[in-house]
């Protein structure tokens, strides 16, 4: 495994669009991350009311609302990640280097793990840093810290990282499937953002809450982690992970991985 | 009896209709520098790129070192196919760091094959700077960077200078006489008759022809001569007993093959008495190029 990592970690190093692509992650995830106080201030002061309520005093970031309320914001971000992954497992095909890889003496399993290794890095890295941004921004803004507050819903962390490898790995079976990563990036985007949602609008409209909904890849992965912010005006959301979410989406990432598997070791690399 | 390094049999593989490879039987012996020839789309390529692993087969079988075949073989076996394929981005060192890992080599032969190939200078340049020459010579240091038993190369020249084509061939036959085997893929037969110590055939996937290069070359494709007066020459070659054949060449001098019992005395002794000298006579070596033309051909 540490070996795989170590290759993945030299194909990515010195890859100027890697590297781009990451920084950029990180700034971006790092300001969604830290700016939501600012943004609630200077709600207040444009003399924005939810229904009555300041929005100052929202306990953003207050254990336990924190991890619910942190993971939801960086899922928004796990497209970055997708398209490092895709970059990353198309240029393998476009440079024909996925077939070198494997004349020097890779097998086809060992492939796809030093695949899934980097997904789990990312993953992996992206837990920490909203382990330790929540952690920050928990104890400077919660008015007292108790522990079981703080463990409270932390587990909301280890749903992100079940959504994000997920999602990747659907974005790497896109990648293996279409081998181009300007085709990988458009179809997933497009199917992500506008046939899934279709599918999804015309099922509901058809009969509410269609079983066949929750059922949908991109929906799975959502669904880890839902809506947190109506609970400030007072509505009821769902501040777990459900049970069921947690199948579909393992479901989901066990079908992919079989899928990816199946496209690297049984088709023809050329 | 030496060991296999290869055995090939009933080797299928169809692309759709088309039947690429078609149950094709080979062996490899170690120490062999072994030619495999044919046109382009005899199945060359697809056959070695099933023997390593990144095309499927559809029949047959295959071994490696008398194993069936598994991915850690291939770290003992040193390949490149077709063009060299490297990270664009990635300095010709990085990438060979990356093979080292995947090879399970210590990074200190980098340097080593580099010099060998005679990139050493150019090491730490990027990938996609380097001319077609310096990346053919980067894939054979990746090729020889596990000091491998076994040498894959699929049309190892294409592209170079005659000045790349007779490094490369010289680094062949330095190779070669280490001890180590070599498959050699080529349509450049003058490549093959120089390097290789036994081929074969492919043609349309099946084989035709597989022996010993020592063998196919003994002997002579009859003389080459010429006289002052060649029109004269030719008459009286054309009137001799014996003579199968004759062409004239683009250096105004005839080719003349013989049957089997001439003796190329009595037709020298015999142009003599009829008044002519000869300002060149030599054999015409048997060539791999004739051949192989002939076995297509047939």
């Amino acid at each position: 495994m540490w070996k795989l990592l170590q290759i993945e970690w030299l194909k990515l190093k010195n890859y100027k669009t890697f590297n781009r692509l990451a920084i950029l992650y990180f700034i971006l995830l790092l300001l969604i991350l830290s700016s939501v106080k600012l943004i609630l201030s200077w709600m207040e002061n444009s003399g924005v009311e939810f229904q009555g309520i300041s929005p100052n005093i929202i306990p953003f970031y207050d254990f336990p609302d924190v991890w619910q309320n942190l993971t939801y914001l960086a899922s928004y971000l796990k497209f970055f990640l997708a398209f490092i992954v895709i970059i990353s497992v198309t240029n393998e095909y476009s440079f024909r280097t996925i077939r070198q890889n494997i004349i020097d003496g890779m097998s086809p399993q060992s492939f796809l793990w030093s695949k899934q290794v980097m997904i789990f890095t990312f993953s992996l890295v992206n837990m920490l840093v909203l382990f330790v941004a929540g952690t920050i921004m928990g104890l400077i803004h919660s008015y007292t810290f108790e522990p079981h507050l703080f463990f409270t819903g932390i587990e909301f962390l280890l749903a992100h990282f079940l959504e994000l490898i997920t999602f990747l790995n659907l974005a790497m079976l896109i990648s293996l499937l279409l081998k181009k990563s300007g085709f990988a990036i458009i179809a997933l985007c497009f199917y992500a953002l506008f046939v899934e949602p279709s599918l999804v609008a015309y099922l509901n409209y058809k009969s509410d809450d269609h079983w066949l909904i929750t059922l949908f890849p991109i929906n799975a992965v959502n669904n880890l982690v839902k809506v947190p912010f109506q609970r400030y005006v007072f509505m009821e959301i769902q501040n777990y992970v459900a049970i069921g979410s947690l199948i579909i989406a393992l479901g989901w990432y066990g079908l992919c991985l079989f899928f990816n598997y199946l496209l690297i070791a049984k088709r023809d690399i050329a | 009896m030496r060991e296999n390094i290869l055995k090939i049999s009933g080797l299928t593989k169809h692309y759709g209709k088309i039947t690429a490879v078609n149950a094709l039987d080979l062996e490899i012996k170690k120490g062999n520098v072994f030619g495999l020839l044919g046109p382009n789309g005899s199945g060359k390529s697809t056959t070695l790129g099933i023997i390593l692993g990144v095309t499927q087969k559809s029949s047959g079988e295959y071994q490696w070192f008398d194993q069936q075949p598994i991915a850690s073989q291939r770290k003992r076996i040193g390949a490149i196919l077709e063009s060299p394929t490297f990270y664009p981005y990635l300095s010709g060192v990085q990438n060979l760091k990356i093979v080292c890992r995947i090879k399970d080599v210590p990074q200190q032969r980098i340097d080593e094959v580099l010099k060998i190939v005679g990139l050493y200078e150019r090491g730490r340049s990027p990938f996609k700077t380097y001319s077609l020459g310096m990346k053919q010579r980067l894939a054979i240091a990746s090729a020889l960077l596990s000091d491998p038993e076994v040498l894959i190369l699929d049309e190892p020249t294409n592209g170079l200078d005659p000045q790349g084509i007779a490094e490369i061939r010289q680094l062949i036959l330095e190779i070669a006489a280490g001890g180590k085997t070599i498959i050699l893929a080529s349509h450049l037969l003058d490549e093959v008759q120089k390097v290789c110590t036994h081929f074969a055939v492919l043609k349309n996937g099946k084989k035709i022809f597989t022996g010993s290069v020592a063998e196919s070359l003994s002997g002579n494709d009859g003389v080459e001569i010429s006289s002052f007066n060649i029109e004269q020459l030719e008459e009286l070659a054309k009137a001799y007993k014996g003579v199968k054949q004759i062409k004239k060449n683009n250096l105004n001098r005839l080719e003349v093959q013989f049957d089997d019992q001439v003796n190329i005395l009595e037709f020298h002794q015999y142009l003599i008495e009829k008044g002519i000298v000869l300002n060149h006579l030599a054999y015409i070596n048997k060539s791999l190029e004739k051949q192989f033309l002939e076995l297509l051909s047939a």
